[in-house]
């Protein structure tokens, strides 16, 4: 910005002190062209009073000749005695003043007009004056044919005269005129450059304001919509946040691990949720879930499903009756669908019984056998008003865990046959170690590193094996 | 698209929240068919939005007492239509034959 202002300033200086230079040469020309022709006319002027005086004079010499011979009055012989004298210099600045090279042409015939005047004086005048009355017809007419001749001279100088001073004229107009072509040329040039250069100043300006509006109202925009996207996002994670790490319940009986891993695309901020309460010594409500959509409202949806599982386990312990009341609430809301698992883990009796609303089947891992898919099939919560959802009851064994996860953990190939295989792998080699975090493991297990396209979430509820449980009261009593 | 008066609905690849809007586009009821038979057959995948748009479809048809069947072709769809309880929802067909069966005697007198 400033290297091009500096620019243009130089530019402009430069352009100036041209122009200036131009003029200054050109007023040059114009007076030299002005002060010739002006010297030329005054020199034909000068020349042309001399030749009219000649023309006089000698007019006057031959009048008082005339006047004489008429009259025979030697009052007459007046002007031709005043007139000889001046005559004789006034051609001798006549001959001085055609000396210029453009008038040289009249010279002879000066030289004529001399010889002339000198013919008539010595052959006409003289003998007129010695005798007026005796003058023959003959010198009278002699004297007038040389006085014609006299004339022809002057009016011939004349001629050149007149063609000298249109020939100056002339000059002194082309002169002009080219100096007008010049300076015309050259101030339309310097206006064209002016107006181009103004509008090209124009149109940058133009632009630039154009570019800059245009780009402040992108990145107005653009911050707008990041500003937008990241409030719901933080929103969104702040609920889903909120809600997933509530911690899990902590019983001698009964083991927990969870784990759960946010798309990593960030507008898939998903309503995945899981939940693990104790609701008695050795009673557990679990459930997990999944809303379809993303967003904030998604998660509103999600914590009211989550929230009224709750309340509907404090309620009744049975899982279908559980999910029947969430699903009344869900339906009247109408806008989503929410799948959901939900069941209780009783300790006591190595029991599990769950109900399941459209949600992917739980994996039961045993001890000493492969791990399998429980039964499933029934419709989402909020998907139709009168559902029959049923309570499943699983008689198990100590040690045993039930896994329960969402979609994401067996559609991320979007082949779910073989996502369920990878899953019943993972869970198996997970039942294999001892001390770990199951549902970190399963999901390491499965993705490998992957990076994640939807949410995942992963529960596992186990009950803790005989000698298991031993070495805990063993450990119990040597820490009190 | 109408065997008679059975529209057929075509559907295929997977059914994903990308194509949320062209699936609803499809899913529209025809105004003259008595009943529709939504070819799933070439479809290898719907998640729960896919799978949402399906039952809303299912109500409405419902509520016109137009009768729906899904014809399935790939063990995967099926497996999810299970997941979601969906085949107690439907009428869930492997065949073509035994859909168009079922929906030309839903509509005879």
């Amino acid at each position: 910005m400033m290297a091009s202002a500096q620019r243009s300033l130089l530019l402009t200086a430069l352009a100036s002190a041209v122009v200036l230079v131009l003029f200054i040469s050109a007023g040059g020309l114009v007076r030299g062209y002005l002060s010739n022709a002006f010297e030329a006319y005054q020199s034909t002027y000068e020349i042309k009073n001399l030749s009219d005086g000649a023309l006089k004079l000698q007019l006057d010499e031959e009048t008082g000749i005339r006047g004489l011979a008429a009259t025979g009055d030697p009052y007459f012989l007046q002007p031709y005695s005043e007139a000889r004298g001046p005559l004789e210099r006034v051609f001798d600045r006549l001959q001085l003043a055609l000396g210029v090279p453009v008038v040289a042409d009249a010279l002879p015939l000066l030289a004529d007009a001399r010889r002339t005047s000198a013919a008539w004086h010595v052959q006409v005048a003289e003998p007129i004056v010695a005798s007026p009355h005796g003058s023959a017809g003959r010198v009278r007419r002699y004297g007038k044919e040389l006085m014609d001749h006299y004339r022809g001279d002057f009016a011939q100088i004349d001629v050149i005269l007149e063609e000298r001073n249109r020939g100056v004229t002339q000059q002194a107009r082309d002169s002009i005129d080219r100096i007008n072509i010049f300076l015309g040329f050259f101030v339309g040039l310097l206006t064209l450059a002016a107006v181009a250069y103004g509008a090209q100043q124009m149109s940058i300006a133009a632009r630039s304001v154009t570019q800059e509006r245009r780009a402040e109202e992108e990145r107005r925009q653009r911050s707008e919509l990041r500003a937008a996207y990241e409030a719901e996002k933080r929103i969104a994670d702040t609920l889903q946040g909120a809600f997933t790490q509530r911690p899990l319940p902590r019983l001698e009986t009964l083991s927990f691990s969870a784990s759960y891993v946010p798309a990593v695309e960030d507008a898939k901020v998903g309503g995945d949720w899981y939940d693990a309460m104790a609701l008695a010594k050795n009673r557990v409500l679990f459930a997990i879930g999944d809303v379809t959509g993303h967003g904030i409202e998604a998660a509103v949806t999600m914590n009211r499903a989550r929230q009224s599982i709750i309340s509907a386990a404090l309620r009744d312990a049975d899982p279908a009756s559980m999910l029947t009341r969430v699903n009344l609430e869900i339906a009247m809301e109408g806008t989503r669908l929410v799948t959901a698992i939900a069941g209780i883990a009783d300790a006591a009796s190595y029991e599990f019984s769950y109900a399941i609303a459209g949600h992917p089947p739980p994996v039961l891992l045993e001890p000493g056998r492969r791990p399998r898919f429980l039964e499933c099939g029934s419709v989402p919560l909020g998907a139709v008003t009168s559902p029959a959802y049923l309570t499943r009851r699983i008689q198990s064994v100590p040690g045993a865990t039930i896994v329960l996860y969402t979609d994401g953990a067996v559609e991320h190939s979007r082949n779910v046959l073989e996502g369920e295989k990878m899953l019943l792998e993972a869970v198996a080699q997970a039942g294999e170690q001892a001390d770990v975090d199951r549902a970190a493991f399963i999901h390491r297990k499965i993705f490998a590193g992957r990076s994640v396209g939807d949410d995942v979430a992963i529960l596992t509820v186990g009950f803790t094996a005989s000698n298991e449980m031993r070495a805990l009261r063993r450990l119990e009593r040597i820490s009190s | 698209m109408t065997d008679g008066s059975i529209a057929v609905i075509p559907l295929s690849g997977e059914l994903e929240i990308g194509r949320k809007a062209e699936i609803r586009s499809t899913l529209q009821l025809p105004r003259s068919a008595k009943s529709i038979l939504i070819d799933c057959s070439d479809v290898t995948y719907a998640d729960s939005t896919a799978l949402a748009e399906l039952m809303r479809f299912n109500h409405e048809a419902d509520a016109k007492c137009v009768g729906v069947a899904i014809l399935i072709g790939n063990p995967q769809f099926a497996r999810l239509l299970h997941y979601a309880g969906l085949v107690h929802v439907f009428e869930v067909f492997e065949s073509r034959a035994a859909a168009l069966s079922y929906l030309g005697s839903r509509n005879a007198p």
